[in-house]
């Protein structure tokens, strides 16, 4: 095993642990920070403290927001009956992109995927189920990434949410097989959201 | 269509080297390990994202090179295309074709078809199921983007079942979903395999019977699905394929769920030969055997004739020292038939002189080659 000095080896350890990065990228990342002034150090961590101080997810559909609900959340002309189950807080703006939907969102902040240990229980479904038994809710459009994980996330949800009485949905294909929503543009995602079929 | 040139660079022991190949055979001469498998690796990259080493991608970066560029130029009389194929080290790809970029490798499929041909190829016959049912996947993802994209999504469905079932102790709503995945996309895959090897068999009994003098070569399909039908002639509709696996499941709940692995599908369906009416693995001699594995080769270049309706390129891996001279024979004379084929060996003394008049030969390794030697 190398041996690095304490402050090196905790750094390395801390960016190993973020999505994506494994050692070697970490060893990248690191050698980029300890070559640059400290000044470039410096802003990264405050850029990072102050995005967890000033940014936290809705109390409501775990998107991001400023305040307790997000802006979406907190705008009442939103319609509260439809809501739109996506993946990310990216997705929420690729759907709003399309300037066609005017309900109101749920973020899960993942799909579920037992290869990376992620369960139901590991996203907000729970929380999606609690609103839903808030009442007031007639349909749930199900946009998750057209994957097999997104379609997965998709079929669990119909199962849990249709004996509940409300609507699922789900858009259409005709997205990029096996991609990613925020890969499609604005006027492919809209006609996905149209078209979209009972499940 | 042709290639008519290929740049290797930062890949595997090939720092930098570009080739212009005989539209006819072109022969990669050297002594083993020199990297003249990596060169039709390259192609096999190229062309398919696949190659028949199934490397990690990370793995095709030459030591000490930042990423690995392949590109090639093919073409036949009306159309022309340009693949750039880009491996970083980290084994993040990019994939140009004509210049523009494609999110996807599978944007590949039936644009370039490849043969591939090596020598792990002649334990076809009594190999792993799984090297029988590859073959026949890899071969239906080059003539369908859908047969691939099922293929991929088939494999990843079962790879996070089986994970589910092995660590989660999932409740029945949380293996619902992915029981019904299986199930839409193992009929799909089961359909489309079925029908393929329905093609492959038809081609391959004919030559098989050539190269034997006579012999009968069949094929049985035995699937884990609960359909039963050995004979790929018999069609099964999706339907058919979807109930059969739903009453499968059903039937093998419990044993899955103890043996903590998902036992029903196409994943552990097996394709068997039968010379004569007799079980090929049990009873084939070794020159039977190599003789279907070369069948089934050639039967593959007529079935991606007949469907994308162009003619594939043969890459042959070192088979000639393996093969008597009939079946070489058989082999080169698709060089005759307007294929451009690529072949590596230790040994030009493997091929007829005039065939080799005509060929270019390519020395790698050796002289001409100033890259280091060792794959
Ligand atoms: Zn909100």
């Amino acid at each position: 095993m190398a041996m690095y000095a304490p402050p090196i080896a905790r750094l390395l350890d801390e960016l190993e642990r973020l999505p994506g990065i494994g050692p070697k990228s970490a060893q990248r990342l690191a050698y980029y920070i300890l070559r640059s002034d400290a000044e470039v150090a410096e802003r990264l961590a405050q850029a990072l403290v102050e995005v967890k101080r000033s940014i936290h997810f809705c109390s409501q559909c775990f998107n991001f927001a400023e305040g307790e609900l997000c802006e979406i959340c907190a705008d009442v002309k939103r319609d509260p009956s439809v809501i739109c189950v996506v993946e990310e807080p990216r997705d929420v703006v690729a759907i709003e992109r399309t300037g066609e939907f005017h309900g109101r969102y749920h973020v899960l902040q993942g799909a579920i995927s037992p290869i990376d240990g992620i369960g139901p229980d590991q996203l907000r479904m729970r929380e999606l189920i609690e609103r839903i038994g808030t009442g007031g809710i007639e349909e749930l459009i199900v946009a998750t990434n057209p994957n097999v994980e997104g379609e997965t996330t998709a079929l669990y949800i119909a199962r849990l949410a249709k004996p509940l009485g409300v609507r699922v949905t789900r858009i259409a294909s005709g997205l990029p097989v096996g991609g990613d929503l925020e890969y499609a543009d604005e006027v492919t995602l809209g006609r996905a959201l149209e078209a979209r079929r009972e499940m | 269509m042709r290639i008519s040139s290929l740049r290797l660079s930062g890949f595997r022991n090939h720092s930098e080297r570009t080739i212009e190949p005989s539209p006819g055979l072109t022969v990669f001469v050297g002594p083993n390990a020199s990297g003249k498998t990596n060169a039709l690796e390259g192609i096999a990259l190229a062309a398919n994202g696949i190659s028949f080493r199934r490397p990690r991608w990370e793995e095709v970066v030459t030591w000490g090179s930042s990423d690995a560029v392949i590109s090639l130029e093919a073409g036949d009389d009306t159309t022309h295309v340009r693949i750039d194929l880009h491996v970083t080290r980290e084994g993040h790809k990019e994939l140009k074709i004509n210049g523009v970029k494609k999110r996807r490798l599978a944007d590949l499929s039936g644009l370039l078809p490849v043969v591939s041909f090596i020598p792990d190829d002649l334990d076809l016959v009594k190999g792993a199921a799984e090297r029988r049912r590859m073959s026949a996947d890899e071969l239906g993802g080059q003539l369908s983007k859908s047969y691939r994209a099922i293929g991929r999504d088939y494999s990843r469905v079962i790879r996070h079942r089986n994970m589910l079932l092995r660590q989660w102790r999932p409740s029945e709503s949380e293996l619902a979903p992915w029981t019904e995945q299986a199930i839409t996309l193992g009929a799909k895959l089961v359909v489309h395999r079925r029908r393929l090897l329905r093609r492959v068999i038809d081609h391959a009994g004919p030559v098989y019977s050539r190269l034997s003098g006579g012999e009968t070569l069949g094929l049985e399909y035995k699937d884990r699905c609960g359909i039963g039908l050995t004979d790929v002639h018999t069609e099964v509709s999706e339907q058919q394929a979807i109930a059969s696996l739903e009453s499968t499941f059903l039937r093998r709940r419990e044993e899955e769920k103890a043996r903590q692995t998902t036992l029903v599908g196409p994943h552990r369906d097996d394709i068997s030969f039968v010379i004569d009416g007799r079980e090929a693995r049990i009873y084939a001699s070794q020159g039977q055997q190599r003789t279907i594995a070369l069948a089934w080769k050639l039967a593959e270049v007529n079935v991606i004739q007949e469907v994308l309706n162009t003619e594939p390129i043969l890459l042959l891996d070192d088979v000639m020292s393996e093969l008597d001279a009939a079946r070489r024979r058989a082999l080169t004379d698709l060089v005759r038939e307007h294929i451009q084929t690529f072949i590596t060996t230790t040994n030009t003394g493997y091929f007829d002189p005039a065939l080799l008049q005509d060929a270019v030969v390519v020395q790698i390794g050796s002289e001409g080659d100033g890259s280091p030697s060792s794959d």
